[in-house]
């Protein structure tokens, strides 16, 4: 069997075999190979459609029919995207307001605005892999895991090039109230994403979690990182940005075990 | 072999351009679904029932249980209607819902299976007449897809048989482009071995 006129059946093949009119190679490399002949023949039998069942149909029309309204389409992923950062700034600065910025006047400029870039770099991207849940086949060109993941490595890296390790003398093990602290603001903002999310269409509820947890974590983050005196590495990955990993866990675990009652529930019910 | 005589007496096949035109044609469908117009939603649904019903059926399944699939697929499909939006490709949003109805299904399947007795009998399988009229090479060709994992036989089900592009299939399957592609060429490269091993 020669080699080419195989590639070339592959590549009719992975034009989605599409089309009864094949190359003059392939046609008569088709003439001679059963087993690409067999192949072929397969999937174009396959790829043509049958004639739809009227009754079924029927069926399903009149199951829909009794709801059928006009809807408004949902805004776009990117627009969502820039619903909830724009709740993160302004939450971030309601809460920094209220709760006195010490950590602003102990950084200095380049920790200020690094570690800002930083902050503003993962609201995007958490938003954005939030905004691309709400609708289905969404374009993602980065999994929500590896966005996570990508995120924490370049945060921890950040910290650790801006701020000293561990300034002598300072409390670590009093510190888990500053943890605390961004639990207390995570979660009820956790709450408030998800009412921005009533209209998304959840097709998985624990990568939802996820990234809801994640963005409700990340304003606790930022919420502490303007307003604690603590400003050292160890402290910040140990009791500020570890707070995000558990957020993110939390919420993919509430999200997936929520999904996973209702299933049930709908089992029970024979829904 | 003659291959014009063949092509003759089997049904014609759809040109990729022919999806495209297809595709938008299908587009237009949803829009004025979600402008409520019962001619559209009858349409959309006779028109792409039969695809999902492919892609969510399995051979050795009963005929009815894929309806039912198919029908809690379009039920999922009416209540997300609102998320679908006119500047998006349709195959994508529509068979991501369809994905995970199958899985849904999946796991409903499992949990139950679970919980069931052994029956002397297993429940005949029904093929009703005027269904599912694919020839012996197309149920043995739906027996190699299914030898497939699961990821890379929904790939290829999309791909080939429902003439989607790399980038649908990745919207569709919330995944990347290239790991679309990768899981494409490794479920061919399998096909191609199972059928070089006469299985």
């Amino acid at each position: 069997m020669s080699g080419e006129a195989c590639r070339q059946i592959d590549a009719e093949f992975d034009r989605r075999f599409g089309r009864t009119e094949l190359a003059e190679q392939a046609r008569a490399h088709m003439a001679e190979c059963p087993r690409c002949t067999k192949l072929y023949g397969w999937v174009a039998e396959k790829t043509t459609a049958p004639a739809g069942d009227t009754e079924l149909s029927r069926r399903i029309v009149a199951q829909i029919a009794p709801s059928l309204t006009p809807v408004k389409p949902i805004a776009s992923p990117a627009a969502f995207a820039g619903r909830v950062i724009g709740l993160i700034l302004l939450l971030t600065g309601v809460l920094v307001a209220a709760m006195g910025g010490a950590g602003i006047a102990v950084m200095d400029r380049v920790e200020f605005v690094g570690i800002s870039a930083v902050l503003a770099a993962g609201a995007i991207l958490f938003s954005l892999t939030l905004g691309r849940q709400t609708t289905p086949g969404a374009r993602r060109r980065i999994p929500t895991w590896t966005a996570m993941l990508l995120f924490s490595i370049t945060a921890a890296a950040g910290i650790l090039l801006l701020f000293p390790w561990h300034a002598e003398g300072a409390p670590l093990t009093l510190s888990w109230q500053c943890a605390l602290r961004e639990l207390t603001i995570a979660v009820p903002a956790a709450a408030l994403f998800w009412v921005l999310l009533r209209k998304a269409v959840v097709l998985s509820p624990a990568g939802m979690g996820a990234s809801v947890g994640a963005v409700a974590g990340l304003l606790g983050v930022a919420v502490l990182q303007f307003t604690c005196v603590y400003q050292e590495a160890l402290h910040l990955l140990l009791w500020h940005w570890s707070v995000l990993a558990v957020t993110s866990g939390g919420g993919a675990l509430v999200a997936w075990g929520t999904a996973r009652v209702r299933r049930r529930d709908d089992m029970a019910t024979g829904s | 072999m003659n291959l014009a005589g063949a092509a003759e007496e089997r049904p014609a096949v759809e040109t990729s351009e022919g999806f495209r035109g297809e595709e938008e044609d299908l587009r237009q469908l949803m829009i004025r679904y979600q402008g409520a117009e019962p001619r559209a939603v009858e349409e959309l649904i006779s028109r792409l029932s039969p695809r999902l019903l492919r892609f969510l059926g399995r051979p050795g399944q009963a005929q009815s249980d894929a309806e039912d699939m198919l029908q809690d697929c379009w039920m999922r499909i009416h209540r997300a209607r609102h998320s679908y939006r006119a500047s998006e490709p349709l195959l994508p949003w529509i068979f991501a819902i369809a994905r995970h109805t199958r899985l849904d299904a999946f796991r409903r399947r499992r949990r139950l299976e679970a919980r069931e007795f052994l029956v002397a009998e297993t429940p005949e399988v029904v093929a009703r007449p005027g269904r599912a009229a694919v020839g012996a090479g197309g149920h043995e060709f739906e027996r190699l897809l299914n030898a497939l994992p699961e990821g890379q036989r929904e790939v290829i089900l999309m791909m080939k048989v429902s003439g989607m592009s790399v980038e649908e299939v990745a919207r569709a399957t919330a995944s990347t482009p290239g790991a679309v592609k990768q899981k494409a060429h490794r479920g061919y490269e399998k096909l191609r071995a199972m059928l070089a091993g006469g299985r």
